[in-house]
């Protein structure tokens, strides 16, 4: 099998070489390269270059299948900031790579979870817009939750 | 003679004056006078010359913008003005990035959301709200499934063809329980009551998890020890003030055979969830008939169907928050204390009765109990091989409004849409089921985050 090389580019259009085989784990790439064997560049407009440099590492893994969970949870605990898991699960979205989103959306899970509102707030940087009396009738709702 | 010769103290202008054409008029000598004053008028004229002749009018433009600037403000000219500037791009893209980070997609915000266990994700329902939209709208509706009991535990989900999970007895030893009754649900978290020859069991069970709490047996008392679950009422509400869910255990005197003196006859326990104990209030209720089964609970009341098989049955209805005051009211015509069930139609109360082979949804009217009255929503008429129409009971009213209906014979579900008709389930019960349903929302709260026991 000859090993076919496909060209990403990201949002600053720094450009990333990736191997088709290995490349084709992205849902996204593989219907491109269905359609028009992708022979040209293709362009991620909303992943920027160090987003893709991770995903690009991510998918040039090399491990065996049953130690392949294990790969991914070590690959997003080791990027176990909230603003490159979010990046990354936009990427993975874009690109549709299922175990990769899941990953990053699981940490970022297990990351908010115990957080104060107004970390979670600014941690995936959400606008405040409930008035106090709102944030009361939940907190009296759900009073076992507080 | 052009303005800028004028400023340059020249006699005439010279036959090639580089800047006649640019400055022909006297009234020019402001401008050129602050040109002259920053580049000086040689200068200009000499960059007029290096500049092709269709750029010249931009050339001349934009140096009388430099100059003023530089005369306005001497020491930086525009370079203020461009900083300033910069800056305020920077500010733009920056939150113009943070627009981007707030907008997550949100196929990324439900993965995150559903990965959160029931605690932080009620909690981040404060988060906006859009987060408490999503996680009450989008979260809540695609979670729900039904749970139906009678031998053992049953989890439905789908919406047409329903998939069945037998659940893992939450008992001890399996078989040792003769039947399981859904008493109410809150928060993924259900109330089981496990019912033996002489005794029951009230247990907090998650279907997800699996995780069972044994609540504690209610005083012991006569009636509650020596009966068969069947005389029993059961119910669980919550109180709209003090935030607090209450089991509700009631029976009806009729079933006091016991040789305390009257005054010592209790016919009412409560156990509340959030002191963990049980309390005897001194809720009567009445002595001419049998509640059945499991209360259901709107607005603040738990409703019983209640009376006795055959005769003209009525609602008893129990006020969870002052536990004293319970009040009857009419039943519609034609329930029946085995065919009929209570449920919830569009947050009213609604009755399915049946004669035959046609049923009937009955909705009240009123959200306060004042004036009772019941209407007619709409009938149907069941569906069954042979025409043995007994062999249909209602199970349940689902929150999209269907309507669940159980074959004994076939032990088969069928489902009634009112929009749709029937559709038939595959599920299909291994045991004889005498079932009761309950539909529950999926969530990852454990029993000891709604009862703390001490």
């Amino acid at each position: 099998m000859s090993k076919k090389t496909l060209t990403l580019m990201s949002k600053d259009k720094q450009l990333f070489n990736i191997e088709e085989h290995l490349a084709v784990q992205s849902v996204t790439i593989r219907n491109m390269v269905k359609e028009d064997g992708a022979s040209s560049v293709i362009p991620l407009p909303r992943v920027d270059s160090e987003t893709l440099a991770l995903v690009i590492e991510y998918l040039n893994r090399q491990q065996a299948p049953e130690e392949d969970e294990d790969y991914v949870k070590k690959f997003v605990d080791e990027r176990g900031e909230i603003p490159t898991l979010l990046e990354l699960a936009q990427a993975a979205l874009d690109l549709d790579i299922k175990k990769l989103m899941d990953a990053a959306c699981m940490k970022v899970a297990d990351l908010i979870k115990d957080f104060t509102l107004e970390e979670v707030r600014e941690a995936l940087r959400i606008e405040n817009d409930r008035t106090p009396e709102e944030e009361k009738a939940i907190r009296d709702e759900f009073q076992w939750a507080f | 003679m052009c303005a800028a010769c004028t400023i340059l103290n020249k006699k005439t202008c010279p036959p090639m004056c580089g800047l006649k054409t640019y400055f022909p008029n006297p009234e020019d000598e402001k401008t050129i006078s602050g040109l002259h004053r920053v580049f000086h008028a040689t200068n200009v004229e000499r960059m007029i010359y290096l500049t092709k002749v269709d750029e010249r009018n931009k050339l001349i433009k934009s140096l009388e913008r430099e100059a003023r600037m530089r005369i306005e403000n001497p020491v930086m000219g525009c370079i203020d003005v461009i900083e300033a500037l910069e800056k305020r791009i920077e500010n733009l893209l920056f939150s113009l990035f943070g627009l981007f980070v707030r907008n997550l997609p949100d196929d990324v915000i439900h993965n995150i959301l559903s990965r959160l266990s029931a605690k932080p994700l009620m909690r981040f329902k404060c988060v906006s709200a859009y987060w408490n939209t999503q996680i009450t709208e989008s979260y809540f509706k695609s979670h729900r499934k039904l749970l139906l009991s009678g031998t053992s535990l049953y989890a439905l989900k789908g919406k047409n063809a329903y998939s069945r999970v037998e659940l893992p007895s939450p008992f001890e030893t399996r078989g040792h329980w003769r039947k399981v009754l859904v008493v109410g649900t809150l928060y993924g978290i259900v109330v089981l009551a496990l019912e033996r020859e002489d005794a029951f069991q009230l247990m907090l069970y998650n279907p997800l998890t699996r995780e069972a709490n044994k609540l504690p047996n209610p005083p012991r008392s006569c009636c509650i020890s020596a009966g068969k679950l069947r005389a029993y009422g059961f119910g669980y509400g919550y109180d709209a003030t003090p935030h607090d869910s209450k089991i509700v255990i009631g029976y009806s005197k009729v079933f006091c055979k016991c040789s305390r003196s009257k005054s010592d006859r209790k016919y009412c326990h409560v156990f509340s969830l959030k002191r963990g104990s049980w309390t005897t209030p001194e809720t009567d209720f009445g002595s001419d008939g049998i509640l059945r089964t499991a209360g259901v609970f709107i607005n603040g009341y738990l409703n019983w169907i209640f009376g006795y098989p055959g005769e003209k049955l009525s609602i008893t209805v129990l006020d969870v928050e002052e536990m004293k005051n319970v009040t009857r009211m009419d039943a519609p015509v034609g329930t029946d204390q085995g065919s009929s069930c209570l449920g919830t139609l569009h947050k009213r109360l609604c009755v399915v009765t049946q004669t035959n082979s046609r049923f009937r949804v009955w909705v009240l009217n009123t959200e306060r109990y004042l004036h009772k009255e019941w209407s007619k929503t709409y009938s149907f008429t069941g569906v069954c091989i042979g025409r043995d129409y007994h062999r249909l009971r209602t199970i349940c009213i689902l929150e999209d409004g269907r309507i669940v209906l159980k074959d004994s014979k076939s032990r088969r579900l069928i489902f009634y849409d009112p929009s749709k008709g029937f559709s038939r389930s595959v599920f299909r019960c291994t045991q004889p089921f005498t079932a009761t349903g309950i539909e529950y929302v999926e969530s990852l709260a454990s029993p000891s985050d709604i009862c703390l026991l001490r």
